[in-house]
Parts: structure tokens; C-alpha cells; sequence
């Protein structure tokens, strides 16, 4: 369901010149799978899910969503994707409905086929008693249902969280979670990508960890212990990253 | 996809507070406000003067028939005699038996003038100096009718009348053109900063505009509904501001003048009007919301904006100097050409080589703006932000090897 093969992104700096955010970068992620893309500040996770999501263009190498090129076929890869990231980007002067509304005829939904998918939402993710409440007067928890319902107003088969759970309290964190495991029971091609290495272990099938743009190692948490001979997934996630700190070392 | 941007751009601009202020009730109440107080004040102040006696010192030298001449006249006059003084020992007078103005002859002959002493630094001293000139000037007539009388047998009377040949509307319309122009193009512009920030910077900034673009959504329609609700609020700006422009006028105007005039605008040139607004509203806000996309937050795009909004409005104040005309070569310059353009409409006398050229040009601006908004605002740039390298990548092409 996601292809990446060979993804390059170089982006220019005056002062520093030319700087590979992401360098050869290739994976997959199935259907009803979820992919952690693990990695430090600065690895080059958001540029790789902004080139998926069609925000940037590829320097080089191709990636495909549902089939669909991100350079050939942008508006089809935006059609089959749910994207929610850590801001949740909700119009402020909006109401959740109007919200889930406008998103819904951005992808063509109209009349009652519209209203009743915005009803099941807001039944779904239980936002009923704020639905007609303006975007900027909701708490944190409650803007990022609104943000997951907002993502899946279409039923995209493919999800793509950027960090969905920063700025949220453990409750609010752990709804998110666990809606994100509920679609991925519906065969949804899920990436997530974080640095909270709990989440990954909880969430991810699998687990790509990237540094400095490049893939660092790939594989189910068994494939990545017999890869590193390490137990935790911090302790593997240091050996790739080569900073020599484990766990067992800093004794945390 | 256009209608659903627009629709959610402009349920977005009436529900923000700032938009709402700087829109909708600023172009309503400033200048009814200023106008207001404006009136209050010169009404008081003139008022008050009209109120006052003039006192005048009249010196024993000054012919006795001028003297009753001036104690005949109608207007408050309080006249008391002086002996001969010495001119340098007016002022102090003046000053120490408060008086506003003093009269004397400049020499000893009958042929010396007769001069006017006065205080130009004070109003009431002013005030009376207007009402001597304005009784002399009779006297001197009624002087120059009687010596005419003696010379001639059919002796004809040597009067100026007045006879304004403007109607009250042309003479309303003449003054809502000095005035209108300038100020609807003002507003107009003003009106679209907030929004023009609104749409591009502000949206990236809370990161709404990313969301928006993952979805199916055509960036040219994304551009175009953002657009165009920027021009909706700009417009509206300008025309509450010319209805209340004309009310402010009709009903406040300083002194009560109003009550001989009668402001209105022809409604034959209210589509032209209408034209020539949305045209400067979608000129300027193109090069607005083009200069806010440089910016990283809202107060960095206000920053930008404001010094663009205080020299681009400039041209459009001289419509407001008298004597300058609506012709070709006046229609070239961008902002002057609009404003004389409203100023031709207000006063209904429509030029249509410089009317053409002037839609004409703005048409041209606002094509070129748009066609360069559109090619510096794709999907990378939106979501990033605009950067001086970005401009000539996109420009001149190798987009991808420079990284943008």
C-alpha cells in the first residue's frame, strides 16, 4: 500500500549548501499493518511523510501510496490519505462539524452521504457535546479527535501520523492510540511516525529507524533484536544510532 | 472547489475578531467619529467667536462718516474712540485695554489709507479684522457709488453680487470628490491587510494550510477561493465606507453647512465604481498577500505589509489637490489614476480614454500579480514558506536541483 524506493530530498541553505534530509530511503507498509518511523530530531521522518503526503517533492527515487505516484498521480495519492500530525491544524473559527464538512467535500463528498459519515464520526470519536463548539475554545484531547475524525472523514485507506501524540495528556494519548489500533483492525496502511519509543513498541508492526535521512535498520521488533543483539527497543535504537549509550549502560 | 474555500475563507473572516474590526466597523465608524468630534469642535470654536463682540479702537483721525459706517453695520461691533497714537504704541495698547483691533490713518493727509491693526496669532482678533474688511469693503462701494453719481447723469450703481451658477448637487459633488477618492482607496486597501495575512501566513502558522493541501485540493483552487474572499472583504470595506462617507457628510458636515448641499453619488457610475473597487482591492491584495507569504508569523508579515501600505497609498492623495486632471497621461500612474478616476465618476463627469486606461492598467497589474502569486505559491512554498532563492528557482526553473 506504501511503496518508497530509493527517496531522496536535498534541501539548499545558503550558509550550510546542500543538505540531504532524506537519502535513499526505501520501505513498505502493508494493508492493516502499522509502520513506526523511528528516529531523532532531524532524521528526515517529516520530510519523508510530507513527500508521501504530496506537500514536497521528491529529489529523487519514487514513492507510491494505494498504487498512486506522488509525482504522477498527486491528487489520487491525496485522495487515498488520511494525514494527522502533532498541530492538528483545525481552523480555529470553525465547529468540529463544519470542519469534518469542509474536509468532506474537498473529497467530493456531498448531501446525505456527507452528513451521515460526519454523524458516525462525531458518534465514533464521542465529540457530540463540541461539535458546534468553535475549534479554538476545545482542549488539546478534544482537537485531536476532531483532527482523527477529520483524517478519516473520506475512510482513507491509507493513515499517516507525523507525532500525533506530542502535547497530549496520558488519557488523550492513549485515546489516540487506541483509535489508531482500532483502524489498523480495519486494514488500514498506517504510518506512525514518533520518537516516543513506548508507542512504537505498543503500536508498530514493524519499524523502520532512520538517522540523518538514511535507513538505519527494518523489521519486527524480534528482527531488530537479533540484528543488534539488544532486548529494548531504546538499547536498540542507540546501537544503530552508534552513540554507544544503551540501556543497560546508563542504567535507566 | 473554489466555492468551498471561498465559503470557508469568508465564514472564517466574519467570525475573526480583528477582520471583523478592521473590515467592517472601522470604514462604518471612523470617520463618522472623526467627523463628529471634528464638527463638535469647529462648532464650538466658531461658535463661540460668532457669539462674541469684536472690540475695535477706532483713533480720532479716521473720517467721522467711516466711523458711522461701521456703527450702522449689523455685525457685533463694540466701537470706542482713541486718541492720536503714535504706531508703535499700538501694540501695547492693544494689548492693554484688550482690544481686538485697532483703526487708524497711516498719515496726517486726507489722502493717507486707513490701516487695520490686529493680532494674527489670535482668533478673536482675526475674527474682527474679517468683519472691518468685510464693512469697509461696503463702505468703500457706497464711496465710489456716490462719486460716480456726481460725475455722471445716469450714474450706474457699482455692486458686486455673487451668482454661483453650480447647483447644490454639483457643488456637493465637486466637494465628495476632493474627499471621497482618496479615502475609499484608503479604506479599500486597508481593509484587506488582516485578510491577505489571514489566508497564507497565518494559516501556516498554526499549521492549518499543510492539513488543507494533503486533502484533494487544487492549489489554484485553494489560491482563488483564498483570493477572492480577501477582495470580498476589501470590497465591502470600500463601499460601507463610501455609505458612510456620504451620511457623515450629509449630516454632520462642519457648521451646518451641509444644509446647502446635498451629497450623493450619480447611480448611473456605480457600476463603474464598483468596477474600479474590486479592481484596486484585487491589485493590492495580490501584492499583499504575495509580500505576507515571505513572512514566518503574523507580525513579520505585518511588518512587511505596513511600509507597503504607507507608500502605496500615497498616489492617492492626489486627487485630492485641486487643479490636477483625469487625463492619458494622469491614468498611467498606478493608485493617482483610481483615485482621480472616482473623483471624475463622483463629480459625473466621465473622461473614457483616461477611464479605459486606467481599468485598463489595473487589469494588468492585477493579472500580472495574480499570474506570479500563483507561480510562487505551489505546495512547497505554502508549506515551507517563501525564500529569496525560492523566487528565482520557480522563476527561471531549476526548482529541484537548487532543493527550494
Amino acid at each position: 500500500m506504501i511503496r518508497v524506493n530509493n527517496l531522496s530530498r536535498i534541501f539548499f541553505d545558503s550558509q550550510r549548501g546542500e543538505i540531504k534530509a532524506v537519502d535513499s530511503l526505501s520501505f513498505t507498509c502493508q494493508a492493516g499493518e502499522i509502520m513506526g518511523l523511528l528516529g531523532p530530531n532531524g532524521a528526515g521522518k517529516t520530510t519523508t511523510l510530507r513527500i508521501l503526503a504530496t506537500l514536497l517533492s521528491p529529489s529523487g527515487g519514487t514513492a507510491e501510496l494505494n498504487g498512486f505516484d506522488v509525482i504522477k498521480e498527486p491528487d489520487k495519492v491525496r485522495a487515498s490519505l488520511g494525514f494527522l500530525s502533532s498541530t492538528t491544524g483545525l481552523y480555529p473559527r470553525l465547529t468540529p462539524e463544519e470542519i469534518l464538512k469542509f474536509f468532506g467535500e474537498i473529497n467530493g463528498m456531498k448531501g446525505a452521504g456527507l452528513k451521515s459519515r460526519i454523524d458516525a464520526l462525531i458518534a465514533e470519536f464521542n465529540i457530540s457535546d463540541y461539535a458546534r463548539v468553535r475549534c479554538e475554545k476545545l482542549s488539546s484531547g478534544m482537537k485531536q479527535k476532531v483532527s482523527i475524525a477529520r483524517a478519516l472523514i473520506q475512510d482513507p485507506p491509507v493513515l499517516i501520523f507525523d507525532e500525533p501524540t506530542v502535547g497530549l495528556d496520558v488519557i488523550a494519548a492513549a485515546q489516540t492510540m487506541k483509535a489508531i489500533l482500532e483502524y489498523k483492525k480495519r486494514g488500514k496502511c498506517i504510518l506512525y511516525s514518533t520518537h516516543i519509543m513506548s508507542e512504537v513498541e505498543k503500536l508498530c508492526d514493524r519499524i523502520a529507524i532512520i538517522h540523518k535521512g538514511t535507513l538505519q535498520a527494518i523489521g519486527t521488533m524480534e528482527e531488530l533484536r537479533e540484528q543488534t543483539g539488544e532486548r529494548y527497543l531504546e538499547d536498540i535504537f542507540f546501537s544503530l544510532m552508534g552513540t554507544g549509550t544503551t540501556f543497560a549502560e546508563n542504567g535507566s | 472547489m473554489f466555492w468551498i474555500v471561498l465559503r470557508k475563507e469568508l465564514l472564517s473572516f466574519f467570525r475573526d475578531k480583528n477582520t471583523i474590526i478592521y473590515s467592517i466597523i472601522l470604514p462604518i465608524a471612523l470617520y463618522p467619529i472623526i467627523f463628529w468630534i471634528m464638527n463638535e469642535l469647529m462648532t464650538l470654536h466658531y461658535g463661540s467667536l460668532r457669539d462674541m463682540p469684536s472690540r475695535i479702537a477706532v483713533s480720532s483721525d479716521v473720517p467721522e462718516d467711516m466711523v458711522l459706517f461701521l456703527m450702522k453695520s449689523d455685525l457685533d461691533l463694540e466701537i470706542s474712540s482713541i486718541p492720536l497714537m503714535m504706531k508703535s504704541s499700538v501694540d501695547p495698547e492693544l494689548k492693554k485695554l484688550d482690544l481686538d483691533v485697532v483703526i487708524r490713518r497711516s498719515g496726517c493727509s486726507d489722502e493717507d489709507p486707513v490701516e487695520v491693526f490686529f493680532d494674527s496669532s489670535s482668533d478673536r482678533s482675526n475674527s474682527a479684522r474679517d468683519r472691518i474688511e468685510s464693512v469697509l469693503t461696503d463702505y468703500r462701494i457706497e464711496k465710489l457709488n456716490q462719486s460716480v453719481n456726481s460725475i455722471l447723469e445716469n450714474g450706474m450703481e457699482i455692486r458686486l453680487i455673487d451668482i454661483d451658477l453650480a447647483s447644490q448637487e454639483s457643488r456637493s459633488r465637486f466637494l465628495l470628490g476632493i474627499l471621497l477618492p482618496m479615502i475609499v482607496v484608503i479604506i479599500t486597501v486597508m481593509g484587506g491587510i488582516h485578510p491577505s495575512i489571514e489566508v497564507i501566513t497565518s494559516e501556516r502558522e498554526r499549521k492549518t494550510l499543510e492539513t488543507t493541501l494533503v486533502s484533494p485540493v487544487s492549489a489554484t483552487g485553494l489560491i482563488l477561493g483564498k483570493f477572492v474572499a480577501v477582495i470580498t472583504m476589501s470590497v465591502l470595506a470600500g463601499i460601507l465606507n463610501i455609505i458612510a462617507m456620504i451620511l457623515t457628510l450629509r449630516y454632520t458636515l462642519f457648521g451646518g453647512a451641509s444644509d446647502n448641499l446635498s451629497f450623493s453619488i450619480p447611480l448611473s457610475t456605480l457600476p463603474l465604481m464598483l468596477i474600479g473597487i474590486v479592481l484596486i482591492a484585487a491589485t493590492f491584495n495580490a501584492l499583499m498577500i504575495l509580500i505576507a507569504a515571505f513572512a514566518k508569523d503574523f507580525k513579520e508579515a505585518q511588518s512587511y505589509v505596513s511600509p507597503v501600505y504607507a507608500i502605496g497609498i500615497q498616489p492617492a492623495v492626489v486627487a485630492a489637490i485641486p487643479g490636477i486632471p483625469f487625463n492619458s497621461y494622469t491614468a498611467l500612474i498606478p493608485i493617482t489614476n483610481i483615485s482621480l478616476f472616482f473623483r471624475s465618476l463622483i463629480q459625473g463627469n466621465i473622461e473614457w480614454i483616461p477611464t479605459i486606461i486606467t481599468l485598463t492598467s489595473l487589469l494588468v497589474w492585477c493579472v500580472i500579480l495574480l499570474t506570479f502569486a500563483r507561480r510562487l505559491l505551489r505546495r512547497d512554498a505554502l508549506v515551507l514558506g517563501l525564500e529569496k532563492q525560492q523566487i528565482k528557482s520557480i522563476m527561471f526553473g531549476n526548482r529541484f536541483k537548487k532543493g527550494e
